[in-house]
C-alpha cells in the first residue's frame, strides 16, 4: 500500500505540473495531428486504402507522440536535481517507476482521446460501432508502450544523447506490442467476422504482463548510477 | 520502543500529528556515521580515497574543503544517493550498501539547489515531500513550517516566482517537517541573506538540542564551523581533523587555511 501511495503522490505531482504548464500535452497533440495529416496527404483520397492502413498509421502516430512524452518523463525532475530528487526519499524505488508509468499512461490516453477522432475523420474510420473494442486495444497498447518506455526512459535519462537513444532502444522492444495493436485495430475497423483480433489482443495482454514483471523487477538496478 | 519526534517548534503541532510523524529510531546505539576505507570513483576520477570516519550521535560536525574536494559526493553517499566504489560503512546503524531505505528514512539532505519543483507552490512542495516520506500531515502543519521560515504569505505561490534565498527557505522547511536522526546540510548558507543565515544557525541549534547529528559541508570554513563542535577538512579525497578554534575564527576562504583551491 505504501508503494502505491508513493506512486500516487508522484502521479499527483506530475499531473498537477502538467495541468499548469501543459507542455507535454500541447506538444504531443500538435505533433500527433501533424503526423496524421502528413500520412493522410501522402496516401491521397483512396478511402479503402486509408481504412486498410489506418491501424498502422494510428499506432505509428501514437508511438512517435508517446516518445515525446517519455523523453520528458524524468527530464521534468531535472529542475529539482534530476531523478535524485525522487531517490532521496525512503521506500521502495519501484514507487518511482509506478508513479511515472501511471502518469505516462494517463497523459498518452488523454492524447489518444484527441488522436482517435482525428484519425477517424482523416482515414474514414468507423469508430462508433466498435468503440469498446478499440478502447480496449488502445488501453492495452498504451499500457504496453508505457511499461517499456518508462523503463528505458529511466535507463537513458543521464545520457547526453538520450533523445536518440530512447527510440533506438524502445522501438525494437515494442515490435510485438505494435504488431498486436496495429493488427487488432485494423481488423476491428475493417470488420472482423472471424474474431481474429482476439489473437492479437491476447498477444497485447501477454506483452503487458511479461514486460511489466521484467521492468518492475529490474528497475531498482537500472536506477543505480 | 521509544520514538524520536519533531520538536514542538511550530504552531498547530499536536500530539496526534506528532504520532503520525514519529519514526522508529535505529536500535543501534553506535555512531551516526561510520565509514571504513570508503572510496568513490567517477570513471577514472577518484573523488574520495579510502576515508575512515566516525561521527558520534548528536555531534554537529563541519566538513570544510575547497570547491571540487568531494564534500557533496560524500554527503550524497551518506544519503545513499551514490554507492561507494570501495569500502563501506553504516549510517544510523544501517549498512550503506544494503539498507538504503532505512537510512533515507532517518536522514535529511539539503543540497545547494534543493529538491523542490518550480511549478508547485511552496505548500505543495512540502506536501509532496511529506507524502513521499510516508507522512500524512494537515495543511496547518505546512503553513506553520512555512511561517517558521518566513514564507507564510507566499505559501500559495509557485516556487518559480521565488528568489534563490526564498527557494532555499522552502528547502529548509522541507527538512523540518519530518523527524531526523542525521541532517546533511550542503552549503546551507549559500544564497541566503543575514536573516536566512541566522535561521540556519537556529535550525542547527535545534537539531543539536534534539540529539540529531548534523554535518554541515561548506567551502567557507568560518560559516560552516559557526554552529559546529568539530571540524574536518576534506582535501585530495581524504578527511583530516582540523583545529576547530582556528577554523571557527576564519571568516575567509579555505585558501587562508592552506587548503588547495581547485
Amino acid at each position: 500500500m505504501e508503494l502505491l501511495s508513493r506512486a500516487w503522490t508522484i502521479v499527483w505531482k506530475d499531473l498537477l505540473i502538467e495541468a499548469r504548464t501543459k507542455q507535454a500535452f500541447n506538444a504531443m497533440v500538435f505533433f500527433a495531428a501533424l503526423v496524421l495529416f502528413i500520412f493522410s496527404f501522402a496516401l491521397g483520397p483512396d478511402t479503402e486504402l486509408l481504412r486498410q492502413v489506418s491501424g498502422g498509421l494510428l499506432w505509428v502516430g501514437i508511438a512517435f507522440t508517446g516518445t515525446l512524452s517519455l523523453n520528458r518523463t524524468y527530464q521534468s525532475e531535472e529542475i529539482s536535481g534530476g531523478i535524485e530528487g525522487l531517490r532521496v526519499y525512503p521506500g521502495d524505488p519501484r514507487a518511482i517507476y509506478l508513479g511515472k508509468l501511471f502518469g505516462n499512461i494517463i497523459i498518452l490516453l488523454a492524447v489518444e482521446m484527441v488522436l482517435f477522432p482525428a484519425a477517424a475523420v482523416l482515414f474514414q474510420m468507423q469508430l462508433m460501432p466498435h468503440a469498446l473494442e478499440l478502447a480496449g486495444v488502445a488501453l492495452l497498447g498504451t499500457i504496453g508502450f508505457s511499461i517499456v518506455g518508462t523503463f528505458y526512459a529511466a535507463l537513458t535519462v543521464n545520457l547526453r544523447a538520450r533523445e536518440v537513444m530512447l527510440p533506438l532502444l524502445l522501438f525494437p522492444a515494442i515490435i510485438p506490442m505494435l504488431l498486436g495493436a496495429v493488427n487488432a485495430t485494423t481488423l476491428i475497423v475493417t470488420g472482423d467476422p472471424m474474431l481474429d483480433s482476439g489473437i492479437w489482443i491476447r498477444l497485447l495482454v501477454a506483452f503487458d504482463i511479461i514486460f511489466f514483471v521484467i521492468s518492475i523487477w529490474v528497475f531498482p538496478i537500472a536506477l543505480e548510477e | 520502543m521509544s520514538s524520536i519526534r519533531l520538536s514542538n517548534w511550530h504552531v498547530g503541532w499536536n500530539s496526534s500529528r506528532a504520532q503520525e510523524a514519529a519514526i522508529t529510531p535505529s536500535s543501534n546505539t553506535g555512531p551516526a556515521v561510520e565509514l571504513v576505507g570508503f572510496s568513490k570513483r567517477f570513471g577514472w576520477n577518484r573523488v574520495l580515497r579510502g576515508i575512515d570516519l566516525r561521527v558520534d550521535r548528536g555531534t554537529t560536525l563541519a566538513l570544510v574543503g575547497p570547491n571540487g574536494a568531494g564534500k557533496t559526493t560524500l554527503l550524497k553517499c551518506l544519503a545513499t544517493l551514490l554507492q561507494p566504489s570501495d569500502g563501506g560503512g553504516t549510517v544510523c546503524g544501517f549498512d550503506l550498501r544494503t539498507e538504503g531505505s532505512s537510512i533515507r528514512e532517518r536522514v535529511g539532505l539539503v543540497t545547494v539547489r534543493g529538491y523542490v519543483y518550480d511549478d508547485l507552490t511552496a505548500e505543495e512542495n512540502l506536501r509532496f515531500s511529506a507524502r513521499m516520506s510516508g507522512l500524512k500531515l494537515g495543511p496547518d502543519v505546512y503553513r506553520a513550517a512555512l511561517a517558521r521560515v518566513g514564507l507564510e504569505r507566499v505559501a500559495d505561490q509557485r516556487v518559480r516566482t521565488f528568489s534563490t534565498g526564498m527557494r532555499k527557505r522552502v528547502v529548509l522547511a522541507q527538512l523540518r517537517i519530518r523527524p531526523l536522526e542525521l541532517a546533511l546540510l550542503d552549503e546551507p548558507y549559500a544564497g541566503l541573506d543575514t536573516q536566512g543565515m541566522a535561521l540556519v544557525d537556529e535550525f542547527v541549534r535545534e537539531f543539536r538540542e534534539e540529539g540529531t547529528t548534523v554535518i554541515i559541508a561548506s567551502h567557507q570554513a568560518g560559516e560552516a564551523t559557526r554552529g559546529a563542535e568539530q571540524t574536518l577538512i576534506l582535501e585530495n579525497g581524504k578527511v583530516e581533523p582540523m583545529d576547530h578554534e582556528e577554523a571557527a575564527r576564519s571568516h575567509l576562504s579555505l585558501q587562508s587555511l592552506g587548503a588547495r583551491e581547485d
